[in-house]
């Protein structure tokens, strides 16, 4: 029976790699999302791949013209995450107060800021904002404060002081008292920074950096993140697993395992289908005519669908290693283990879709949905953890989720397939994938062969 | 001539309804039998327990006197060559390719040599390493048949194989189909053309609503029907009725 199968995988190999059309949509189709979809991943959750956090578009009115107000914007233009539309005044301050307000009204911009006359000896920052941009606004807040405090440096920090203190009902007018014990304190701060400067200090302290933090900072200035985690009462300590690239984001590696699980479902089913052409073209007849084990006939079906997936995902994951500079030769092993299993149990899926399907269109119908739907499901277009609970459990009885865990477990966490977290998602897959073959033998005998589905 | 095949009693069911009811004949060693039968007829299906595609309810095959029972032995589809309706060839490969697969499949032990007689018989030789779907439906039917000659099997069972085909490729067809005969191979062929079944065939069944109506030569069939002399169709209606038979089905 094996090597009967294995004269009809070579015939249906054959066939697929004769139709070049289809072949260029089944490798170019996944390259074409894995690309779109890792390159819109990049720019989320931080990190490396030339990303950050998606841009927010920010209208900027200048009524200071002040070092301070012409360093704010500077600053705001640096910003990876503010989109700055600086407005020149046109000399009446009140139409360009009315104008800027309209921009926001109109939906043109979400935002707008008013940095007012005086701004450079203190005067607040007038934000106009559409409300409801909760993420938005977040991420402008970011932004904002970031700015301050380099255009206002120390400033800022007793400024911010003094602004919490009054939050927390401290009358104005003992501001005063408080004046009298922070200004000189401040002084002696000043001083105290004015010598370390001198003596050169604040230099070795700069020197502690990589070089490439010094490249970063000669850019953007202090990093914020940085600054904060110094001055809060917090020890951060960066936990990278073995074997994961610092440049590489969480969502970048997701964005590839997703689309390679999704589109290889795709592929996987339109080789399966062969066996509804076979049928309707009038081949499978033959075959059955043919003193062979019937079996044979699903088993050849099987293993071709197998080889195509294991080489597109093989195909896909080389693809987004040059695109993404995602590490795959240093997990090799692991990764072609994952994907051969991963191959193993869509071929199930693939083939009880050609078995259950009476028609062509049944077999685009069903398929489409289901695909669509495990995926969205199991994580393949999101990760699971921007999703509602309900989701995150459902997604176990999906396919996608338990190869899409399985490769993230090595991109992420660094994990080698004999570890037990891999092993479990390889054991559930096998086993639902041994599970679909017999279903879909059973349904295809009887179907085709007038055997009952014992 | 010895009975090559022998049914009979072969009865099959879809479910209640009877499609084949306790139908006996034979076909002999180098002889050809036209299975003849209005849409419905049950001929489809009764091919279908031949070559092994549905397991009979009912009745007995024996194929050289022995016990015949293909759906259940892989190994006796060996002795039938199958010519489908449909072109079932695959058009992605070249003729020579469609044969090669077969004649392995098959467990031809020669595979080469089957794929060049394949060829001759086809007529295909100096095509045969282009792709089937630039053939004609002419040579397409003609590559189905070959395929169905691979391995030499003793009986060949062709349903309605001259579909849509121009007459010189119909008339290569009916010559090759005679050229096998002569080897003596037993032919089972069914077909809604009259000429072809009396141009073709030494003796005739005629099945109608799942039964066998009458089985004889051309002149014994209309002798049967009270038309001496009259011509296949003539007979065949008369046997079997001028009522439309547009149940459809897959019998």
């Amino acid at each position: 029976m094996i090597r009967t199968a294995l004269l009809m995988v070579g015939k249906d190999l054959r066939l697929f790699v004769r139709d070049k059309v289809a072949l260029m949509l089944a490798v170019l189709l996944p390259l074409v999302l894995v690309t779109v979809f890792g390159t819109i991943m990049s720019g989320m959750g931080g990190g490396g791949g030339g990303g950050g956090m998606p841009a927010v578009d920010l209208a900027l009115l200048d009524l200071d013209d002040s070092a301070t107000s012409r360093a704010m914007v500077a600053a705001l233009a640096d910003m990876d995450g503010i989109d700055l539309d600086v407005r020149a005044p046109t000399g009446d301050a009140d139409a360009d107060r009315a104008a800027l307000r309209e921009l926001v009204h109109d939906g043109d911009v979400p935002f707008a800021a008013v940095l007012p006359p005086g701004f450079g000896e203190g005067a607040e920052l007038r934000l106009l904002r559409d409300p409801g941009r909760d993420l938005s606004q977040q991420l402008l807040m970011i932004g904002l404060v970031r700015a301050l405090f380099e255009v206002r440096g120390e400033d800022m920090a007793w400024e911010l002081q003094n602004r919490a203190l009054a939050e927390a009902g401290i009358p104005e007018e003992w501001m005063a008292r408080v004046e009298a014990f922070t200004i000189p304190f401040r002084a002696a701060m000043e001083s105290l920074f004015d010598d370390a400067d001198a003596a050169g200090l604040l230099a070795d302290a700069d020197a502690d950096g990589s070089a490439a933090d010094d490249d970063e900072d000669a850019d953007t200035g202090p990093d914020f993140q940085d600054i904060m985690m110094a001055v809060l009462p917090v020890e951060a300590e960066d936990v990278l697993p073995e074997g994961r690239q610092s440049n590489i984001t969480y969502m970048v590696s997701h964005a590839v395992s997703g689309m390679t699980v999704m589109m290889l479902m795709f592929s996987l089913v339109g080789f399966a289908r062969s066996l509804l052409e076979e049928r309707d073209d009038g081949t499978l007849r033959r075959l059955l005519c043919a003193p062979i084990d019937v079996r044979a006939i699903l088993l050849s079906k099987a293993l071709g669908s197998w080889v195509v997936g294991l080489g597109l995902t093989l195909i896909l994951f080389v693809y987004a290693s040059m695109l993404f500079d995602l590490d795959v030769a240093s997990r090799w092993d692991t990764l072609l283990v994952i994907s051969a299993v991963t191959a193993a149990s869509t071929t199930g899926f693939a083939l009880l879709i050609a078995a259950v399907a009476t028609s062509d269109k049944q077999a685009d119908g069903l398929s489409t949905i289901l695909i669509l739907v495990m995926s969205a499901l199991g994580g393949a277009w999101m990760p699971l953890l921007f999703m509602p609970e309900v989701v995150q459990t459902a997604a176990r009885f999906t396919l996608p989720f338990w190869s899409i865990d399985a490769y993230q477990s090595t991109f992420w966490n660094g994990l080698h397939w004999t570890d037990p977290a891999v092993l479990r998602n390889l054991g559930v897959l096998l086993a639902v994938a041994a599970a679909l073959f017999v279903v879909a033998s059973r349904l295809f005998r009887r179907r085709y062969t007038g055997a009952p589905a014992r | 001539m010895t009975a090559l095949l022998a049914v009979d009693g072969l009865t099959f069911r879809y479910g209640a309804r009877v499609a084949v009811d306790a139908v006996s004949f034979e076909v002999r060693r180098g002889e050809a039998l036209g299975l003849l039968g209005p849409n419905g007829a049950g001929k489809t299906t009764a091919i279908s327990c031949l070559c092994g595609l549905l397991a009979p309810a009912a009745g007995a095959l024996s194929f050289d006197g022995a016990s015949f029972t293909p759906h259940a032995t892989p190994a006796h589809r060996a002795r039938l060559g199958v010519v489908p309706q449909e072109l079932a060839l695959y058009d992605g490969l070249t003729a020579r390719e469609n044969l090669l697969f077969f004649a392995r499949l098959h467990g031809v032990a020669d595979a080469q040599d089957a794929v060049a007689r394949g060829l001759a018989l086809a007529g295909l030789e100096s095509r045969a390493d282009d792709r089937v779907k630039t053939f004609s439906g002419g040579m397409k039917r003609r590559l189905n048949l070959a395929v169905a000659a691979l391995g030499d099997p003793p009986l060949t069972l062709l349903d309605e194989p001259m579909v849509g085909v121009d007459p010189q490729s119909r008339n290569h067809i009916f010559e090759s189909i005679e050229r096998l005969r002569a080897d003596g191979r037993g032919m089972l062929y069914t077909s809604h053309s009259m000429d072809e079944v009396e141009r073709l065939c030494d003796r005739v069944a005629i099945m109608d609503r799942g039964t066998l109506v009458a089985t004889g030569t051309a002149a014994e069939l209309a002798e049967q029907a009270g038309l001496p002399g009259a011509d296949l169709e003539r007979t065949f209606l008369e046997l079997t009725g001028r009522s439309l038979r547009d149940e459809g089905g897959s019998a």
